[in-house]
């Protein structure tokens, strides 16, 4: 099994960044043989996966990390909580990677109410929020729409429609005290060791398009096929209408400064995924040639 | 229900029912000398169904090997459940990630290396890069002995009640463009933001290079090899209405 470790660091007041980091040797061996800049020699290269505990007077998580993080997301959450209760735990998407601990969880905090979002029958892009919630044990959750706000005293979450999304019940959250949107898979990059649980800014080397493709051109696939009017349509929407003062994704670290500049460089990187076609998986040994 | 498709295949079909319409949760059985294959493992909601299914299909003697497109619950939620009825081998594109098999308490498994093929008692697979999926770690698997290209949440279609256990072919009119959209939109959301155009090219590649007699997802009716160019094109034609309307009405991209 793969080894992981997880980091918790405070990113803002009552937010934490529960941050489960895996050494990518594939990816590693490489990267090692043509570095791009932003490549430590020497060091590992890390995906990570992260989830957001949002403290207050409830307490809401974001993802549930991976089923390799399962014997430490609960000693992480409990060291947060140091004894209070969580109130909420918001799967992304129902993926592995993101929701796989979410009954463990909620076996152990039982008064924790899990939160699924629905279609709303408003949007006139129909229901992009999936069908069928049992298939995903989602039955008994909490449905929310997309603007929906869940306050936490002192925090508050927002749905938001997830952009670039995933699978079917994709899910964005905007947090509205710190003015931080949370992307899931969007926006993620890869990180050397050293670098876990360290904002962009706190970081030596550069965020560059490069190290956004070595990402998306994996985990965002789709974008291939990418009519990029659109994206970059889409990416000026969400700038446009949310300006965040900082984003993250789940796959990634916090972008504090500047983010929509950091949005922005995803305009080409699309592009050039949209050229180039799709690399390999993240893991095992894969050949892109079908 | 069960519907044997070659004298060694056999879609497993269970129905999810939405307000609107049915949608597929099948499995596929392949029969391979003396010993059985299985496509996928069905959703939790259907596990009896699909247990009495193999049990009936393999004389009681159950699966031998078991392929997975992916990880999604739908298509694996009960290797565990079936690791304790049959000893079988696990073949899924996800190992050594994150969210390995291993990792998910389905036990070992062997890699599935996507791009590449192996043989699974004496049974020539592919693993292909899937065109359409929801998951990153995706793999289309081809049957190299019938030419059956199990796609996963790829190529699928909403149906009506009465569509249940019916073939393309078998359907009349075939099947309706409509359904295909409603099915990729709610399914495959960020198909809002492709072009159609790209899709098919990557298709049309991957009919090149393989000889597809038909075409057998998780979430639709089975699409026989006469029928695979029309719904290619009602496909492509879905993407692009799902597609337009994003940009224009939501985006306002003239």
């Amino acid at each position: 099994m793969e080894l992981v470790m997880v980091q918790v660091r405070e990113v803002e007041e009552g937010i934490y960044w529960i941050q489960e980091c895996s050494v990518k040797d594939q990816i590693t061996d490489e990267l090692s043989k043509d570095p791009p800049e932003w490549y430590l020699p020497g060091k590992k290269i890390h995906i990570p996966n992260n989830a957001f505990l949002f403290t207050g007077e409830e307490n809401l998580l974001f993802d549930t990390l991976s089923p390799a993080a399962s014997e430490e997301i609960l000693p992480a959450l409990e060291s947060i909580l140091d004894g209070d209760d969580l109130d909420y735990v918001v799967p992304s998407h129902p993926e592995p990677v993101h929701a796989a601990n979410t009954f463990k969880i909620l076996r152990r905090y039982p008064t924790a109410s899990l939160v699924a979002p629905v279609g709303n029958p408003d949007e006139i892009v129909a229901p992009t929020y999936g069908k069928g919630h049992d298939l995903y044990y989602l039955d008994d959750s909490k449905t929310v729409f997309t603007g929906e706000t869940i306050d936490l005293g002192g925090l508050t979450i927002e749905f938001k429609e997830a952009t670039f999304p995933d699978v079917a019940f994709s899910i964005w959250i905007y947090e509205h005290t710190f003015d931080m949107l949370f992307t899931v898979d969007w926006l993620g990059i890869p990180h050397s060791e050293g670098e876990c649980t360290k904002c962009v800014d706190e970081i030596t080397t550069e965020v560059t398009q490069d190290r956004f493709h070595e990402f998306h051109a994996r985990a965002l696939y789709w974008f291939e096929y990418a009519d990029t009017e659109t994206t970059s349509a889409a990416i000026d929407r969400l700038i446009n209408e949310i300006d965040p003062s900082m984003v993250v994704s789940a796959h990634g670290l916090v972008f504090r400064e500047n983010p929509a500049k950091y949005m922005r460089m995803m305009k080409p990187v699309i592009n050039r995924i949209s050229v180039e076609g799709r690399l390999g998986l993240f893991n095992a040994e894969t050949s892109i040639e079908s | 229900m069960t519907k044997q498709l070659t004298p060694e295949l056999y879609w497993i079909e269970n129905c999810y029912k939405t307000n609107d319409h049915h949608v597929h949760i099948s499995s596929y059985l392949i029969r391979a000398n003396s010993k059985y294959i299985l496509v996928d493992t069905g959703s939790h909601l259907h596990r009896e169904e699909v247990e009495l299914a193999i049990e009936d299909l393999t004389n009681g003697s159950g699966v031998d090997a078991l392929l997975l497109t992916h990880s999604d619950l739908p298509h694996a939620a009960n290797v565990q459940e079936f690791r304790s009825n049959w000893d079988f081998d696990l073949y899924a594109s996800f190992t050594g990630s994150s969210a390995s098999p291993e990792a998910l308490d389905m036990g070992d498994a062997t890699s599935a290396s996507v791009g590449n093929s192996t043989k699974i008692f004496g049974r020539k697979f592919a693993f292909l890069w899937p065109a359409l999926a929801d998951v990153t770690n995706t793999m289309w698997i081809l049957d190299k002995e019938t030419n059956t290209l199990f796609t996963g949440d790829g190529f699928g279609n909403y149906h009506f009640p009465n569509q249940c256990n019916l073939t393309s072919r078998e359907i009349q009119g075939s099947i309706e463009e409509e359904l295909i959209r409603q099915y990729h939109r709610d399914a495959l959301p960020w198909i809002k933001h492709i072009t159609g155009e790209k899709l098919k090219d990557r298709l049309d590649q991957m009919f090149a290079d393989y000889d597809i007699n038909r075409i057998a997802p998780t979430h639709g009716n089975l699409i026989e090899k006469q029928d695979i160019n029309e719904y290619r094109d009602k496909l492509i034609q879905s993407v692009d209405e799902i597609s337009n309307h994003y940009k224009r009405n939501i985006l306002e991209v003239e």
